[in-house]
């Protein structure tokens, strides 16, 4: 019964030691198979502390959970959210944001399976009590005078030296993570992904993390020396649009101003954004195209586009040269931004010219486009 | 055992509880108290923080709260030491036991203070960092996500005042510890 019991506290003993040696060894040199305590939240609801994961080496893909270990004593269970290159990005589950980049190199393990704590830490805590238990009740109630026989100060060094022991081994084995405790803090996040101009509206993109767009509280357009105030529309909580009024267009296109600055105070959930933007502009001249005996007119740019029209007609003399028959005055044409305006010329002479006059950036522009109604033979 | 010497180690012995107890309470009662955008209160054995209305954990306090439950074993064995010199002293029973174990979990008590220090430094280090605007500056403007303040508890201020007061108890638990084990070791060279 000595002997069985002699092999199995020795058997106890080689387990122990092996199990130690994973672990620590196991953090220096690349072993077929590793073994990790949890000692963080991160991983929260996949991994609790106290857990011991089971890790093997070899090689790894997205969505598995990796150990990665940038020195002896700082080794980290997170799960790989994207792999680029060489470069790996990991995430704890519970973590509201990622890690920073490492190398596919740092990558030592892969998760396979966890026991979890309450499966080896109960009958632990529950043979140690126990133990403890039977050790205190045999030493305090039974035998206490035996320590009359001990060497003074053989206990109290005793003590000391297993609490010097624990202390070395918890704090050479728990890691202290470097950089602040700010970093992983689900703090609101808003970048600029896209500003786009659709037709005379502004669509503003933004990358929102951790908060939602509420709101505009200030929304001002400045033109030169000029401040107009624009009308906004929050689309799902991330992006804006934003109405510009007409006039500060009309203002920027009749003194050739190639840009509008967009002052924005954007309320979030969690504080405000102040953003200055610039919208560029491009004007261009309005296009006439004469189509059979109509005459098209479009107007590329977001302002109304005033312009006065006639139709000068003429036919051929006998003598070949042009002569005068009517003009036909369409008056003041107003074509809203982004449209055509279209008119069907009756046949009135062999020929028409029709004369457009309008402002374009400041400046007095005259066009003419001719139409032909009877070819000569 | 003389009477005098009897409450000599009763009076040791409750120094070293309520040594023990006070360096237990000055990990779990709170020390700091985070208010503003940030919500919470950080202890050194636990911390509850509500950042952006989302519960964070950080792996530093994490590491804190693991690094503590070691200074508690200390302090459990300190004040299981002190009760069972109590104990036995009531008992009329003079052994040995108490003197080493009064003079054992002292020096536990003291070696352990000092991590238990550190822990509380680093500790205030990182919680102090909380005290901030946080403002940032992205391609999409300047973002103000508002702010966090960062006040001591009344806990904090009497534990860790200019010398922590686990420290004070400690090092009187550590005289009057080993003034007992020098009469006892006294005793043992006149028998």
């Amino acid at each position: 019964m000595k002997i069985r019991e002699k092999h199995l506290r020795k058997l106890f003993y080689i387990v122990l030691i092996l199990l130690l040696l994973t672990t620590s060894v196991g953090r220096v040199v690349s072993l077929p198979f590793f073994l990790f305590i949890v000692s963080g939240r991160s991983m929260q609801p996949t991994l609790y502390p106290g857990d011991i994961v089971l890790a093997i080496s070899g090689s790894f893909k997205e969505g598995d959970i990796v150990i990665w270990c940038t020195s002896p004593i700082y080794c980290v269970a997170h799960r790989v959210e994207k792999i680029s290159g060489n470069i790996v990005y990991t995430k704890g589950d519970a973590n509201p944001i990622e890690d920073p980049p490492i190398s596919a190199n740092m990558v030592i393990y892969r998760v396979i399976g966890k026991i979890p704590n309450y499966l080896w830490l109960t009958p632990l805590l529950c043979i140690l009590i126990y133990l403890s238990y039977r050790k205190i009740y045999v030493t305090l109630k039974l035998r206490p005078w035996s320590f009359k026989r001990g060497e003074p100060l053989s206990i109290a060094a005793t003590i000391v030296a297993v609490f010097i022991l624990i202390d070395i081994l918890v704090l050479s084995l728990t890691p202290l993570p470097v950089g602040s405790i700010t970093y992983y803090m689900p703090k609101p996040i808003v970048e600029l992904k896209s500003l786009k101009r659709i037709n005379c509206d502004v669509a503003i993109n933004y990358n929102v993390r951790f908060t939602t767009i509420t709101g505009v509280s200030t929304c001002a357009i400045y033109v030169s020396n000029r401040t107009y105030g624009c009308l906004w529309r929050v689309i799902n909580g991330r992006n804006i649009l934003i109405q510009i009024p007409g006039e500060a267009y009309w203002y920027a296109y009749s003194k050739g101003i190639n840009r509008l600055n967009l002052a924005l105070n954007v309320s979030l959930k969690n504080g405000w954004l102040i953003g200055n933007y610039t919208i560029f502009l491009k004007w261009k001249k309005p296009t006439i195209n004469v189509e059979g005996f109509s005459v098209k007119i479009h107007n590329p740019n977001p302002i109304l586009l005033n312009l006065t029209i006639r139709i000068l007609y003429f036919n051929y003399s006998v003598f070949g040269t042009p002569e005068h028959v009517m003009t036909q005055n369409l008056g003041l044409a107003s074509i809203a931004p982004y449209s055509t305006w279209s008119y069907v010329i009756k046949e009135k002479s062999a020929y028409a010219y029709v004369e457009l006059e309008y402002f374009f950036m400041g400046e007095k522009v005259f066009e003419r486009k001719r139409i032909v109604f009877k070819y000569e033979k | 055992m003389k009477n005098r010497d009897r409450y000599f180690v009763i009076s040791t012995s409750l120094i070293g509880f309520v040594t023990g107890l006070t360096s237990f309470l000055t990990t779990i009662l709170p020390m700091y108290n985070v208010s503003g955008v940030v919500k919470g209160i950080v202890s050194l054995n636990w911390y509850y923080i509500v950042a952006f209305g989302k519960t964070a954990s950080f792996s530093i306090l994490d590491a804190i709260s693991f690094l503590t439950i070691i200074v508690n074993i200390a302090n459990f064995f300190v004040i299981s030491s002190s009760i069972t010199s109590i104990t036995f002293t009531l008992r009329m029973r003079e052994s040995p036991l108490i003197y080493e174990l009064l003079f054992g979990s002292s020096l536990v008590h003291i070696m352990y203070s000092g991590l238990l220090l550190g822990l509380f430094r680093v500790l205030s280090r990182e919680v102090v960092a909380l005290n901030t605007v946080y403002r940032e500056i992205t391609n999409a403007g300047i973002l103000f996500a508002g702010q966090s303040r960062v006040s001591e508890t009344i806990f904090s201020k009497i534990f860790f005042t200019v010398i922590p007061l686990p420290l004070i108890l400690g090092f009187t638990y550590l005289v009057f510890s080993s003034i007992l084990f020098m009469k006892y070791l006294r005793q043992k060279s006149y028998t």
